[in-house]
């Protein structure tokens, strides 16, 4: 509940503050769809719009898929960027401004299409092993040392390192409705989807024997959950660069408000992850006048501190800490 | 490996497990970790296969599970080949509980024992407030895993086992981490399940008394192999564990055989030297004392372990004069009087004293051990001037098979 009106509160915010101030009526005319008194707000409050609807989607997608890596995974230090999406996404990013392509769609597809070339990688060749979380987190750490040299290397040789750069920092200027709306879809489904399958999230998370002698096909769950959060995150981090840490904390603070039982847990980080990036946002825009931080420096700015506390709080709590 | 115990009514229900040359080999080693099984585990037997680690007891759990496959010779579940079953059908059988504990899992216990809900079970919220009910641990209905003491969080993984209603069920080392109390909480629920459903129960058990006291059936295991499979008396006695276990030495629970008990004796010895042949007359019955033993000494260890009346002496210090008289009277209550091979210096050479004695003694039998002591006398001919004495007074034997020949002739 506490967590909606931080929402709520996070999301009128980021309508009212940024480089320009704007009262609140102003604000609620617009919701409401009617006409503004200054004209200039109009343009302002759109922009606005699509940047907390992206912070909000970003933020929820890159949470919930945590929590699915996590869980599928069996290790809590797991995140969405363990096996290899973000170092995919950032190369062929990389590659694709390297090679001038300067409409964000094309770098999207690219970086998606990256993102989804090493994430696929990692599980196939996991998968010709012995699919097993072992396995596949080693495999993820080689792949994404490899294909972050190979992104110095393009970034060494490229002239728009400034961009390259960017991009890898993270953004959320999208520019495009559709773009928004289209993603909104598909996280939204593959959230619903996966939340369906909850108890058996619940159950991958326990031992792996008991599992097996209730007779459930426990690499047949992983491998879908890792395939559906794996497309969920390329989606997002397509769009929006590399926006790190929301996917481990955001999971683990969530962990410890709710506990594990995933049909509370997974709704749960989805808002708690997209309220984050939100006030992530807000502080990236206000913080210093003219200038936008990028939103991934951000997130593990106020990230870790806030881990951190979390952390401490839980050991004065005297629970028994795992992971 | 032959004595299979046959309960079975005229052979009217397959065995749960009958494993015919089971071996098993992990990938890429030359060594069979199990090799060449052969036992029965007939249903509603409560068997528990015990052996030191690395024996091969998980991996042959292991492979009962279902788990690890590819196992060479024959395994038969209910009468068909494990390997042949899938893991649904497995699992409408037989439930587990694995050596770890659901640490840290943030999931409240009910939480917890719906998901043992999985085709072709079916877990009904009314079935697991009944079943937490009958145990009477009701209370941990609505408490987080994560907060549970050890013996908690390991009763409601046996709750979640039940809760699957199985015909078998397998257990790696279930009680391994828990204090005495609830070791026998868990076990206790454990029989009274076993019984009442009739659920035959396989487990890795660590705690010999414990697999002594509640198993109907003991299986012993070394080196992947089965070294005896029999009620737990006949498995679990010096012969069979001293080696597996403890290699020479050892102190583990020795109990005295059916009948009636047989006359006193005393034993004198020291070092080690006298566990087999204590261990042997307990087992007859005998009604044994022992002394003088300095305390920590092996022999000492053993007579604590199976509660044999000693006369003891603070560590490493020599036998005191008060010492000396109360194992002379000892010695004078019993009707035999046993002298192991035993290491002998100034500071227990009271023990040989009632040597001087035996004039006094008449009648009294005396069973000596037939080597040359020079070499364990360390007290530069007292010793052995003494044990002159009594040799000429006693049997003697060359070995555990001829002393055993000596006290069935008691």
């Amino acid at each position: 509940m506490t967590v909606f009106l931080l929402g709520a509160a996070g999301v009128a915010l980021s309508f009212s503050l940024g480089q320009a101030a704007i009262p609140p009526g102003e604000i609620a005319d617009f919701l409401m769809l009617r006409s503004l008194a200054d004209g200039r707000y109009h343009a302002i409050l759109k922009m606005r719009v699509l940047r907390i609807a992206a912070a909000f989607i970003a933020g929820a997608g890159l949470a919930f898929s945590g929590v699915v890596y996590q869980s599928s995974l069996k290790n809590y230090l797991a995140d969405p960027f363990m096996l290899g999406i973000s170092a995919g996404a950032a190369l062929f990013s990389a590659l694709a401004i390297t090679m001038k392509f300067h409409s964000s769609l094309a770098i999207s597809a690219f970086a998606f299409t990256g993102a989804i070339l090493s994430v696929g990688a990692v599980m196939a060749i996991s998968y010709a092993r012995k699919f097993s979380s072992y396995n596949l987190i080693l495999t993820g750490i080689a792949l994404n040392s490899f294909f972050s040299s190979f992104l110095t290397v393009v970034m060494y040789l490229s002239k728009d390192m400034q961009n390259i750069f960017f991009w890898l920092m993270g953004s959320l200027d999208v520019r495009y409705a559709d773009q928004i709306i289209y993603t909104y879809l598909f996280v939204i489904f593959a959230a619903c989807y996966i939340l369906k399958y909850s108890h058996i999230l619940d159950l991958l998370r326990i031992n792996e024997k008991t599992v097996f002698s209730i007779g459930v096909d426990q690499d047949y769950y992983k491998i879908k959950f890792l395939v559906i959060a794996s497309l969920m995150c390329a989606l997002i981090v397509s769009q929006t660069g590399i926006i790190g840490f929301i996917g481990l904390i955001v999971p683990h603070a969530a962990r410890i408000m709710v506990g594990d039982s995933h049909r509370l847990l997974l709704p749960f980080s989805f808002i708690l992850g997209g309220t984050m990036l939100i006030y992530c946002d807000l502080i990236s825009r206000t913080a210093a006048d003219s200038i936008n931080f990028p939103i991934g420096i951000i997130t593990s700015l106020v990230g870790a501190p806030f881990f951190i506390f979390l952390l401490a709080g839980r050991r004065k709590a005297g629970e028994r800490a795992n992971g | 490996m032959d004595n299979k115990t046959q309960k079975n009514v005229a052979g009217s229900m397959p065995p749960a497990f009958r494993a015919s040359g089971l071996a098993y080999r992990f990938e890429g080693e030359d060594e069979n970790i199990i090799a060449g099984l052969d036992f029965v585990i007939e249903p509603g037997s409560f068997v528990s296969i015990v052996g030191p680690n690395g024996a091969g007891k998980s991996t042959l759990l292991d492979i009962m599970l279902g788990y690890k496959k590819g196992y060479a010779g024959s395994l038969e579940f209910f009468g068909r080949e494990l390997s042949s079953l899938s893991a649904r059908e497995l699992a409408a059988e037989r439930a587990y509980i694995p050596q770890q504990s659901e640490d840290g899992l943030r999931l409240s216990a009910y939480e917890y024992l719906k998901l043992s809900n999985s085709d072709p079970i079916k877990t009904r919220g009314e079935e697991i407030d009944e079943i937490l009910e009958k145990l009477n641990i009701s209370y941990l209905k609505d408490r987080s895993i994560a907060s549970m003491s050890g013996g908690e969080a390991r009763l409601v993984q046996l709750v979640f086992a039940l809760l699957r209603k199985p015909r078998v069920l397998l257990l790696d080392e279930p009680v391994s981490y828990l204090d005495y109390k609830n070791q026998q909480a868990f076990f206790e629920i454990l029989k009274k399940e076993h019984a009442e459903r009739g659920i035959t129960v396989a487990a890795i058990l660590h705690d010999l008394n414990l697999a002594a006291y509640y198993c109907g059936e003991i299986i012993l295991i070394n080196d992947g192999r089965i070294l005896k499979q029999g009620p737990p008396l006949e498995v679990l006695n010096y012969r069979t564990l001293g080696s597996v276990f403890f290699g020479a030495s050892g102190f583990l629970q020795t109990r005295p055989g059916p009948g009636e008990p047989r006359g006193r004796v005393h034993v004198i010895c020291g070092g080690g030297s006298g566990e087999k042949i204590i261990a042997m007359l307990i087992e007859r019955n005998f009604i044994v004392s022992c002394g003088v033993l300095n305390a920590g000494d092996s022999d000492w260890r053993f007579c604590r372990a199976n509660s044999v009346a000693m006369v003891e002496e603070e560590p490493y210090r020599p036998i005191s004069e008060e010492n000396y008289m109360k194992n002379l009277e000892y010695i004078k209550a019993s009707s035999a009087v046993i002298v192991c091979d035993f290491p002998i210096g100034a500071g227990n050479l009271a023990n040989l004293k009632f040597a001087d004695e035996l004039s006094c003694a008449g009648g009294r039998n005396i069973i000596c051990a037939g080597r040359d002591f020079s070499e364990l006398d360390y007290t530069g001919g007292a010793a052995s001037a003494y044990l002159e004495k009594i040799k000429k007074n006693a049997r003697l034997f060359k070995n555990i098979a001829e002393f055993e020949k000596l006290i069935d002739s008691l």
